[in-house]
């Protein structure tokens, strides 16, 4: 699933391991989001997007035109 | 984090080191219903083979459904299982850069052990197998031709298992 989850991450200056960390995974995980290689559950989606101080929307949305 | 008896089984079996997040969950459901899959329909192919041949050989039947299931499960379901969660990276070992040699290191350390321990094994084992030979216990325990073969599968079962651990040792502090 394309999301903003890297750009959100850099911005913060914050590394895949310190955002794994904080949302209770492994940072393999993180790095598989971040490259769409992997569809988070909603209820990590709502913990990346508290991680990073933002919201699902912002991270997670794409218009249809943009498939 | 508290994590229960059967998480622990789920990250041994798979191999799984640090936190057993949603992705090596799922991960490890997909590649065990495949290799359950797989095992029933081989039983179940097994099994009507084998009543076929036991109206003509019983001890064939046997010996034969006793060698396709060991077959089957160590070539086929495990190894599919190592090397499907090692292709999903199931068994990465992830640390920090400045720990990375420290890690491997510790590894080459107890790979060390587990040769001495292997190579005892395989020597006392060996000698307890030989029981029914001329040479008594001791003698076979001592034999030259004991002991070599005993240390070189030591040193080569634990060169081949720190090998494997090793490479699986990553740079967490790396971002991909």
């Amino acid at each position: 699933m394309m999301n903003h989850v890297r750009e959100f991450r850099t911005a913060q200056g914050m590394s895949q391991l310190a955002l794994a960390q904080e949302t209770g995974v492994a940072r393999q995980t993180v790095n598989l989001i971040e490259n769409d290689k992997y569809n988070p559950t909603l209820d990590l989606c709502l913990k990346l997007a508290w991680a990073l101080h933002t919201d699902l929307d912002t991270l997670f949305w794409r218009d249809r035109h943009e498939d | 984090m508290k994590i229960n008896r059967r998480d622990k089984l789920v990250k041994h079996f798979f191999g799984i080191w640090g936190v057993l997040d949603e992705y090596k969950r799922a991960e490890a459901n997909r590649i065990a219903a495949n290799a359950f899959i797989f095992l029933f329909w081989f039983e179940l192919a097994l099994i009507f083979l084998a009543m076929i041949v036991a109206n003509v050989n019983l001890h064939l039947a046997l010996y034969g459904m006793i060698g396709f299931n060991i077959l089957g499960v160590i070539y086929g379901a495990v190894l599919y299982v190592i090397l499907a969660g090692h292709r999903a990276g199931l068994d990465n070992i992830e640390v920090s850069a400045n720990n990375v040699q420290a890690v491997k290191q510790f590894n080459r350390r107890r790979g060390f052990w587990l040769a001495i321990i292997y190579t005892l094994t395989y020597l006392v084992a060996n000698a307890f197998l030989h029981w029914t030979t001329p040479r008594s216990f001791i003698n076979n325990l001592i034999a030259w031709d004991n002991i070599m073969p005993a240390i070189i599968s030591g040193g080569l079962y634990s060169w081949i298992l720190t090998f494997l651990v090793n490479r699986r040792v990553k740079n967490a502090d790396i971002d991909k």
